[in-house]
């Protein structure tokens, strides 16, 4: 017993004994390497990689040093494009960071060849970036590529962390940090994966400037191993920022040797005072006077708050044109922009606010983060999490978001972007605080139809009412937007069916609001049945065609941003000479909780007419990885439903 | 006397360029906005030829964008290099009523690199216009001149720029001011009313008013139709290296000399390696298969686009090096193995992709954009390898290259000819399946599919995939049934014979439909063809179908023992000139039906009035094969 406990400490250590892996040589099990039995799909796998940080003076300077090292053993064809290595890096107008002493090899059973100096290039991409790319040489299956590089950064806040997890998984992965006193940084682990050693440690007067100081270091060492690749995205989720597996770094604090201390990142206290004076957020809150002698005079003076509020809104979503930036941070200029009529995200609702203000209604910046961005941190303050402003207006003890970024977007909605759960309202008189994001609820898709047959021509004619609510109202008013009418309605025909015809559309533009679309159609499908008996799928207009959900398994949650809702309700005439011969099967499925529930029905109604219900609820808007399977059913059974259900009518 | 005529010339073209217009969108004609998303408003451009290696160019123009589509067509970007220097660049942005929105210098465009995706690295970079719309209509004004050494590339000129945008007014003038003789083709002019006064140094061209063009499905491609004009100078330079040519054949030579002489060397230890790999091979064909599987094993596609090596191969021994080489270098590797044992091959240059774009045998001049390699064997039948693909088999072409005029080139000169062009029955695919019922409706089946020709260029690549994206092929390749389970699928590239065979398991649970105690089952079960163009009222361009293919199935269905079909399909027979659709069940026992059909798509031009026709005919084929067939139980 005793034995085997050795052996296992054994075994335990010699795989953590990959302390100083020198540039160049393979182990033996790197070099016999043959399949991740984790993953036996991978087309590439990190053997090895492990980064290192740490601060050093050179020349009179302080730097951040990255030093990087990898192995990259090649597996299959498609883990070619591996071998293509770019490294970015990022100057401003006085400093540049510099990627240098860059050695790679690529390894073959019976030869190694070195990546030559002339065929690294240095490409200039923008004015912030530039990178350094070279690819390896005589690349195959069984390769190789080992390669290392070091980046000195003047700038200390791009100690940002290691990512353990990639596209293709990793068998060992190693973060290092030496880390002198004088700089904090808040620290936080994303992912589910464990960490195999978790080490810090503290070393002595490991950082000295002659002349000025010596500071103790910690000392930290993360290590990760089997990690797989991360999951192709599919369709509903959150950022993939959410769950790749990552160590994150922020700086937070700098104290000098000469003894002055330089905060980063701070408490949210902090955040709001500077905020309240920053060039860019604060002060373009301060731009009324400008504003008010630049608008209409009754646009802040007439009606009620409510009515002042949604004029305001309209008139600033109409004003602006919205440049695709989010521009949070940087170069904000409200007046600019206003003059320009076009600006970024911030600078349209920061006019917006402004306007708010000078009409007297309490009007807040609230700082989110885009559903691409990742959840921000709530623990402390991290400033990068966020990438996008919007206001927060409270009328009467009710509260609305505000986007005027998006001309489609009604009052009190935030384009889908922003559906990710959470924002920092900054209340500069009071004190910033989290607030969620509540989605509009009615976000529905419904349809009523009626028709007719007629049996001699085989052809069905009819109508029907699409009624789109909220969300759903956006994304089909830019559907009707973005083409001609005559195009809109071709593609509308071709989702349905070669024989499906609009004979007539019109948009009812009295029973159409803000939130709500409500689209007329006269239709007529030909072919629709050849033989006596008639055969019929009544479901004329189809939610979707096929099952949004083909992955067998996910291992993270899905997101549909919002609850949504798809009806059918239709009637249809019996054919004289005609009856029933049969209905599709009653459909009910439900989710515990009924957090999703399908439902579909065809039911005789009196002697002469057949009504068709179809309804699918989603309840919910997030469910659990947990849930998949049951998701994916229920959307199975809505396919089915409207694509495999007849109703039989028979000659009497 | 030439310097006076220069002065002067520069003269009119300051006074056509200071003229000032009117950028407001009222007085744009009505025919000019119609079904276009951009008008040019004026295009002019000015292309001086001061000696064989000093080319100036000026040009203004002026796009009115109608909406975000039209945007692409602004063009206003400058690409530079070592050889070719901006000199001048600004724009202007006018809103629809004429007045000034914002000016741009040349300090304010954006400059970057432009390396393009799957480049490496790239010296070429550009400047462009940054500008986000606060409404349309608005208008650009661009300026831009520029100088260059560069004189392989004499800009020609495209009086449209393409479906969907109108040209107000259009002018172009070439000047050449120096002892250089000049070449001309021009295109399509006579039909869109261009004007030319021209004598052997001087060229002036006009067009006005032509009003867009619709794209439509099945349309001829653009520069088929469209009126252009194209020069080449006798006498040229190409990033610092002189060439001269009047005809493909000294062009080609031009290219053979001064381009690839020299970069096929191979050191002796490579020759021995190429020898010993062709040891004991029978024939040429063998040798060259061998020698091209080794390429295909050893080297990959990366480019690295420098100077001249735009242009000109780098050396069979720095891609033997490291392993890897754009086209151009790979083609020249793989003619050095082939020439270190004796082997003839001819590096050749095209334009490569699915649009048949041809190398004009009228007008030489440099042109291409890929290299492939020739091999001609004894019996008069020749190999065509292309050498940037680790995958396609030797002597297939593709959608890549096939049917068009390519450029060979030969010792002795160029020579252009024309690749092969796939029949429909040569793109053949052949699908036999067995669909098998379970009691309750379920479905078992085994597919099996062999794929040719053009089929089997949509197809070589799929085995490369990895297991779940299989998958969804299939779930994709046959998505009107819903919720199909890949049991297996196994491959077999036979690349002798270039066959993609797939074999394929498969079950669903639900397939049939459940009308009553009956079921409706389609029994197309994996071949369905429903694509069907769109409708269209006003058909202006003629029907192109640019490639053929035949596909023949053969389903054989297994019901429950209590289950009948209570009638089969009906036989068809469709044949029109666009091709052949048959359709056939038969009754083959007493629980089996057999189900066959063909369909035969043939490559053609049809003239527009026949659109609807051959709409009619797709959608034929769609409605017959969704058709369903109505299953009865006979015992409860």
């Amino acid at each position: 017993m005793r034995f085997c406990f050795f052996i296992a400490i054994l075994f335990c250590c010699s795989l953590f004994s990959q302390k100083n892996v020198e540039f160049g040589t393979l182990s033996y099990s790197e070099k016999n390497f043959e399949i991740f039995e984790k993953d036996t799909a991978a087309a590439a796998v990190y053997l090895f990689e492990k980064g290192n940080n740490y601060f050093e003076v050179r020349n009179n300077f302080i730097y951040l040093i990255t030093e990087y090292h990898a192995k990259i053993k090649i597996l299959k064809k498609e883990g070619f494009e591996q071998a293509n290595i770019n490294i970015p890096f990022y100057h401003n107008e006085d400093r540049t960071e510099k990627v240098q002493h860059v050695k790679a090899i690529t390894h073959n059973i019976n030869s190694r060849t070195y990546v030559r100096a002339d065929d690294i290039y240095n490409t200039d991409l923008n004015e912030s970036w530039s990178q350094v790319a070279f690819t390896f040489p005589s690349v195959q299956i069984g390769s190789v590529l080992e390669y290392s590089y070091e980046v000195q950064s003047p700038f200390h806040f791009n100690l940002s962390g290691w990512e353990f997890q990639a596209d293709i998984p990793k068998v060992y992965t190693e973060y290092n940090a030496k880390i002198p006193g004088n700089w904090s940084y808040n620290r936080l682990l994303i992912g589910e994966i464990p960490l195999n050693v978790n080490e810090a440690s503290l070393k002595k007067d490991c950082f000295y400037i002659a002349g000025y100081g010596i500071a103790d270091c910690e000392i930290l060492k993360y290590v990760m191993k089997d990690v797989p690749a991360f999951d192709k995205t599919e369709n509903f989720m959150l950022s993939r920022r959410n769950y790749n597996s990552k160590l994150e770094f922020e700086l937070s604090e700098y104290h000098s040797f000469k003894g002055f201390t330089k905060k980063f990142t701070k408490s949210w206290n902090d955040v709001d005072k500077e905020f309240k004076t920053d060039r860019d957020l604060g002060r373009q809150l301060k731009k009324r006077n400008f504003l008010e002698n630049n608008v209409p005079e009754d646009l802040l003076n007439s009606g009620n708050a409510i009515s002042r509020a949604k004029a305001i809104y309209a008139f600033v979503k109409d004003h602006f044109t919205w440049n695709e930036k989010y521009g949070v941070w940087k170069n904000n200029r409200v007046k600019k922009a206003f003059e320009e009529k076009k600006g970024s995200v911030a600078e349209i609702n920061m006019a917006l606010i402004n306007l708010l203000n000078s009409s007297n209604l309490k009007a807040e910046m609230m700082l989110l983060a885009t559903r691409q961005r990742g959840l921000p941190k709530k623990a402390h303050p991290v400033m990068t999490d966020f990438d996008y402003v919007v206001a927060k207006l409270d009328i009467d003890g009710q509260s609305y978001l505000l986007d005027a970024s998006d001309k489609e977007m009604p009052f009190g909605m935030l384009p889908f972007r922003c559906l990710n759960y959470y924002g920092r309202v900054m209340d500069f008189d009071n004190q910033s605080y989290w607030f969620d994001i509540a989605p509009e609820g009615k976000n529905d898709k419904q349809i009523r139809a009626e028709f007719e047959l007629d049996v001699q021509n085989h052809i069905a004619r009819g109508r029907f009412n699409l009624i789109s609510m909220g969300y759903e109202a956006v994304s089909e008013r830019n559907k009707v937007n973005s083409k001609s009418e005559e195009e809109y309605l071709e593609d509308f025909e071709k989702g349905i069916d070669s024989d499906f015809y609009i004979t007539s559309y019109e948009v009812d533009k009295e029973r159409s609001t803000e939130k709500m679309l409500v689209q007329k159609f006269e239709f007529e499908i030909e072919n629709i049945f050849q033989n006596q008996t008639i055969y019929l799928n009544p479901n004329i207009v189809k939610f979707f065609g096929k099952n949004p959900f083909l992955a067998s398994s996910r291992s993270y949650p899905i997101d549909f941003g919002y609850k949504r809702s798809y009806t059918l309700n239709l009637s249809f005439k019996i054919p004289e000479g005609y009856d029933v011969k049969s209905l599709p099967k009653e459909r009910i499925l439900a989710l515990p909780g009924k957090d999703a529930v399908l439902r579909f029905k065809c039911v005789k109604v009196g002697e002469h007419s057949i009504t068709v219900f179809f309804d699918l609820q989603l309840n919910g808007s997030h469910f659990k990885s947990g849930s998949y399977q049951a998701i994916k059913e229920i959307f199975q059974q809505a396919v089915d439903a409207q694509t495999k259900s007849y109703i039989v009518l028979e000659r009497i | 006397m030439r310097y006076r005529i220069a002065l002067l010339l520069f003269f009119i073209v300051h006074i056509h360029f200071s003229q000032d217009f009117n950028y407001s969108v009222h007085t744009l004609p009505k025919e000019l906005v119609n079904g276009a998303n951009a008008v040019v408003r004026l295009d002019m451009y000015k292309v001086s030829i001061h000696a064989f290696d000093h080319m100036e160019v000026q040009s203004k123009r002026v796009v009115t964008v109608l909406n975000k589509e039209g945007e692409q067509f602004i063009h206003a970007y400058a690409a530079y290099d070592k050889e070719s220097k901006i000199t001048a660049l600004k724009a202007t942005v006018y809103d629809a009523n004429g007045f000034e929105l914002e000016k741009f210098k040349q300090k304010d465009f954006i400059d970057q690199s432009a390396t393009g995706g799957g480049t490496l690295y790239s010296d070429s970079r550009v400047k462009y216009l940054g500008f986000t719309p606060v409404s349309y209509p608005y208008t650009v004004v661009f300026e831009r001149s520029y100088e260059t050494s560069d004189t392989a590339f004499i800009p020609g000129w495209y009086f449209l720029d393409g479906y969907e945008v109108s040209m107000q007014k259009s002018k172009y003038s070439l000047d050449v001011l120096c002892d250089v003789p000049i070449r001309v083709k021009e295109s399509n002019l006579q039909a869109f009313g261009v004007t030319s006064s021209n004598n052997a140094k001087q060229f002036r061209y006009t067009a006005e008013n032509i009003p867009a063009i619709k794209k439509e499905p099945f349309s001829p491609s653009f520069a088929q139709f469209a009126p252009n004009i194209k020069f080449a100078l006798e006498k040229f330079k190409l990033k610092g290296v002189v060439g001269s040519a009047k005809s493909w054949k000294e062009f080609g030579l031009w290219i053979y000399n001064d381009l690839l002489a020299g970069q096929s060397e191979l050191d002796e230890s490579m020759k021995i390696k190429v020898r010993k790999l062709v040891w004991g091979s029978q024939s040429t064909e063998e040798k060259v298969k061998r020698i091209y599987q080794y390429l295909q094993d050893n080297t990959r596609y990366i480019s690295v686009q420098l100077g001249i090596g735009g242009w000109q191969p780098i050396s069979a021994l720095n891609v033997h090096r490291v392993k890897y080489g754009d086209c151009k270098g790979l083609t020249n590797y793989t003619m050095a193995m082939l020439r270190a044992v004796g082997i003839t091959s001819y590096y050749t240059v095209l334009y490569a992709g699915s649009d048949k774009r041809n190398i004009d045998p009228d007008f030489p001049a440099l042109a291409g954009n890929h290299a492939f390699l020739n091999v001609p064997l004894n019996n008069g039948r020749e190999l065509w390898l292309e050498c940037t693909s680790q995958e396609v088999p030797a002597n297939f072409l593709g959608t890549f290259s096939d049917d068009r005029h390519v450029l060979k080139v030969t010792p002795s000169g160029g020579e252009i000819v024309t690749t092969k062009k796939y029949s429909p029955e040569e793109s053949l695919q052949l699908t036999n399946a067995i669909i098998n019922f379970g009691e309750q409706g379920s479905i078992n089946a085994k597919v099996t599919i062999k794929s040719k020709g053009i089929q089997y260029n949509n197809k070589y690549r799929l085995p490369l995939n990895k297991e779940n994206e299989i998958e969804e092929h299939y779930k994709d390749y046959w998505d009107y049934v819903n919720n199909v389970k890949v049991q297996s699928a196994n491959f077999t590239n036979d690349k002798e014979n270039i066959e993609l065979s797939e074999v394929v398991e498969v079950s669903t649970e639900n397939y049939i439909s459940n009308a009553g105690d009956q079921w409706l089952f389609a029994p197309n079960m994996f071949n369905r063809n429903l694509f069907v163009p769109k409708r269209s009222r006003t058909r202006k361009n003629e029907v192109v179908i640019k490639r053929g293919f035949v596909d023949e199935d053969f389903f054989t269905i297994n019901l429950p023992e209590n289950v009948k079909p209570e009638q089969l399909l009906p036989k068809i027979e469709l044949n029109t000139d666009f091709g052949e659709y048959s359709l056939e069940m038969t009754q083959a026992q007493e629980n089996q039906i057999l189900y066959k059909r063909r369909l035969k798509i043939i490559a053609g031009t049809f003239p527009k009035e026949r659109y609807k026709e051959f709409r009619e005919f797709r959608k034929k084929i769609a409605r017959n094969d969704n058709s369903k067939i109505v299953l009865i139980k006979t015992q409860p």
